[in-house]
């Protein structure tokens, strides 16, 4: 039975304002009203997972730094615990981000703080197999598990990223219970949290600041170390002068992050480090025209597509309270080999009702009825390893009229069969913690009653695009890291090919997707990696 | 009154529906033709209204606002009020107005443009199957709208079916006032009087040292 209830929380301190009153330069761009012209020794593009990473590193080792950030600034006590202002205001496109032909729902944050103020704090190193196979396939050397292991570990110990010692909430016992029943692995997630409350309100800006998102961590030290923030600004264009990047020419937006004020900030570096992220960095390459030989900016965009399963039981699972994720199962992960059929990591997803309305598919009575069951339901997710196998190229950014990324990603019948076989096993998992009816989330779909049934119902089911609803959380690629000059855009150090004073510092240079959650493989190689700019740069290093 | 064959009369509903379903994928390749062609109606005969949102919107113009308000009881049929569904037409307007400003400028000129479609008589009635207009639409001849394009095997269709379905039942579900039928009551924040006026939760600052 679910203990949980909406709690009151007060008695938390709103430590990033408090850091601007003791004097942080933060600037809101929409509130410009002339041009500017900044110099520092590194401009950063981004503030998310990598952005806020190199920024600490870098202006810990005595460096100017400027960082841009096209999202609001929303601290603590802007996180009210409501769907409506977190979609608008912490969400790209308001939540609404879509690849084009509507057949993926993209959540990808855009505030200071990037995905990492809105991401459910699950924690996992970069499976080793990948690594392995980055090495193998695509010239990615310097990055063994063993390389990588103590930039982890420093990411882990900064981030306070621990197994989560709580007890599961009862949407994620279903997992646990289930995979146990079914002889199916699972185990605990890391997490970044540090006195976490177990409220669930993650994915909607932490309120209680437990969340060690960049926000809270790696930014305010960089501003406490004479970094400068600038947010509502866009990055346009980067500056190139005589085969080097000298900066970036940006365009302030409006309040409401859809109109340009038409004020432009023009920042000129020694070095600079898109941080955007995949489908926005690949876009601000496209925009400012940089050289591509062999076509590759853009290319290999991964999503982790998600197939996800819904069961609702006799008793209360309350799935919009408690730590979202807490529960994992890589049990089908690599089972079937690295580079074979489409593989998938089971979590959970949380329920709150905006979010939920979205997802559950149907209309009218119908889901009417599907809704009013939320109390008792569980939401479960297949995150499919793309990009491994080479029927999974993945997607492709291009830009529009306006310069905006525009992000085609194709199915086929390889990534169909993994989502086929991920909804028989979350049938499964599911029935066997006791739910008493399951649907897969596809437009064709009913509730069934029994294992059996949902067998028969998912091996007729005419799994197409559109017809089966897929969500993503992870945006991977798009600017690949690689030996080879012709398939990466990127060194292994995350260096721009063709230009020089130019980084790509965030999850757009992996070649494949993960297979795992992905900050915390963004942190411990943006650790890496801007660890080593500060000693080309010149910085204090050993800080 | 419309006696073309088309049109659905309740008591025939269900025929009608597979009738309307045959039509649209018959309609297909003229959709596109269609389609493309539209926007150049639109333009020449001066119905370009595109930048004019109704009262009080951003993003919303009377096309929006009629399609939407005849859409909503359907896609919400058992959620919707009966009685006084008026404030509730209202709120959930503004709703959709705020989430689809929100997006992006490329994802609202698409949508203007749908809208538009939907709008316009000539690819109302050709490409969509509804022969009357919005406002006199009756329930069952917009539930087989909707029911063909979900079930379209043409692409555009199914997405039209999702981005209206998605955003009309999201915005109604991010309303507190929906809440108390589904047992979901979220956690307050609650920002006690602060001690020093800097630190106050005041929106965030144009500026460094700007007051709060």
């Amino acid at each position: 039975m679910s203990q949980y209830s909406s709690v009151d929380i007060r008695g938390v301190h709103d430590t990033f304002r408090e850091g601007i009153a003791r004097g942080w330069k933060v600037q809101n761009a929409s509130a410009l009203k002339q041009p500017l012209t900044l110099e520092c020794d590194v401009v950063i593009i981004g503030t998310g997972a990598g952005g806020g990473t190199s920024a600490e590193i870098l202006s810990q080792a005595g460096l100017s730094v400027i960082m841009i950030e096209e999202g609001l600034l929303r601290s603590s006590d802007d996180f009210n615990v409501d769907e409506r202002t977190a979609y608008r205001d912490l969400y790209q496109e308001g939540a609404g981000r879509n690849t084009v032909d509507g057949s993926i729902g993209i959540l990808q944050g855009r505030s200071v703080g990037g995905t990492t103020t809105v991401n459910w704090t699950s924690s996992f190193r970069t499976p080793p197999e990948t690594l392995q196979h980055w090495a193998d396939v695509h010239g990615v050397n310097g990055l063994s598990e063993k390389e990588m292991a103590p930039w982890f570990e420093k990411m882990e110990q900064r981030l306070h990223i621990e197994r989560w010692t709580g007890t599961p909430n009862p949407n994620n016992s279903v997992l646990s219970r289930g995979c146990e029943q079914m002889g199916y692995s699972w185990a605990v997630i890391p997490r970044n949290v540090n006195g976490c409350w177990d409220l669930g309100a993650c994915g909607l800006g932490c309120p209680t600041n437990a969340k060690q998102s960049m926000l809270v961590t790696t930014i305010p030290s960089a501003l406490g170390h004479g970094a400068q923030l600038l947010w509502r600004l866009r990055a346009q264009k980067l500056l190139v002068d005589n085969k080097r990047v000298s900066g970036v020419q940006c365009l302030a937006l409006h309040q409401d992050g859809i109109q340009e004020t038409g004020v432009s900030i023009t920042v000129r570096a020694r070095h600079t480090i898109m941080a955007c992220g995949g489908i926005n960095g690949p876009a601000l390459m496209l925009r400012s025209e940089l050289p591509d030989p062999h076509e590759r900016i853009g290319k290999r965009t991964f999503l982790h597509p998600v197939p996800s399963s819904l069961a609702a039981f006799d008793e209360e699972t309350q799935p919009y309270y408690g730590a979202p994720q807490s529960i994992y199962s890589d049990h089908f992960s690599f089972k079937q080999g690295v580079t074979g059929p489409l593989g998938y990591k089971l979590e959970v997803a949380p329920m709150q009702p905006g979010l939920m309305s979205a997802l559950l598919g149907g209309y009218g009575q119908q889901h009417r009825h599907d809704i009013l069951a939320l109390s008792h339901m569980n939401a479960m997710i297949a995150l499919t390893r793309d990009g491994f196998h080479e029927q999974s190229p993945g997607g492709t950014i291009s830009i529009s009229k306006r310069g905006l990324p525009v992000v085609d990603y194709p199915f086929n019948d390889y990534l169909y069969d993994g989502f086929r076989r991920a909804y028989i096993t979350m049938a499964e998992v599911q029935f066997a913690a006791g739910a008493k009816r399951v649907k897969p989330n596809h437009m064709d779909a009913m509730y069934v009653t029994s294992l059996e049934q949902a067998k028969q119902q998912i091996a007729a089911l005419n799994i197409v695009k559109v017809r089966t609803a897929v969500a993503c959380a992870h945006v991977m690629g798009g600017c690949a890291m690689g030996g080879d000059e012709k398939t990466s855009v990127v060194t292994v150090d995350g260096d721009f090919r063709g230009l020089d004073g130019l980084s790509v510092i965030d999850g757009s240079v992996f070649p494949t997707s993960i297979g795992a959650n992905p900050q915390l493989s963004i942190y411990g190689l943006a650790c890496r990696n801007a660890s080593g700019l500060v000693k080309r740069l010149g910085g204090k290093t050993g800080v | 009154m419309n006696t073309d064959h088309r049109t659905i009369m309740p008591s025939v509903a269900m025929q009608d529906m597979a009738l309307q379903r045959r039509d649209f994928l018959r309609f297909g390749a003229t959709a596109s033709m269609l389609l493309a062609s539209a926007s150049g109606v639109a333009l020449l005969s001066g119905c370009s209204r595109h930048d004019i949102s109704a009262q009080g919107y951003q993003f919303l113009r009377s096309e929006e606002v009629t399609v939407l308000s005849a859409l909503a009881p359907v896609l919400l049929k058992g959620a919707w009020p009966t009685n006084n569904a008026g404030e509730a037409q209202t709120t959930l307007l503004r709703s959709i107005d705020g989430a689809i400003y929100h997006t992006s400028p490329d994802s609202q000129e698409k949508l203007h443009q749908l809208f538009d479609l939907l709008t316009l008589a000539p690819t109302r009635s050709l490409i969509f199957g509804l022969w009357r207009d919005w406002p006199e639409a009756s329930e069952a001849q917009l539930m087989a709208f909707i029911d063909s394009c979900r079930h379209s095997k043409l692409e555009f269709f199914r997405l039209v079916y999702m981005s209206l379905v998605r955003v009309v039942e999201m915005c109604w579900y991010l309303e507190p006032a929906t809440w108390a039928d589904l047992g979901y009551i979220p956690h307050k924040k609650i920002i006690d009087a602060p001690a020093d006026a800097k630190t106050s939760n005041a929106a965030h600052p144009l500026a460094s040292g700007d007051a709060a």
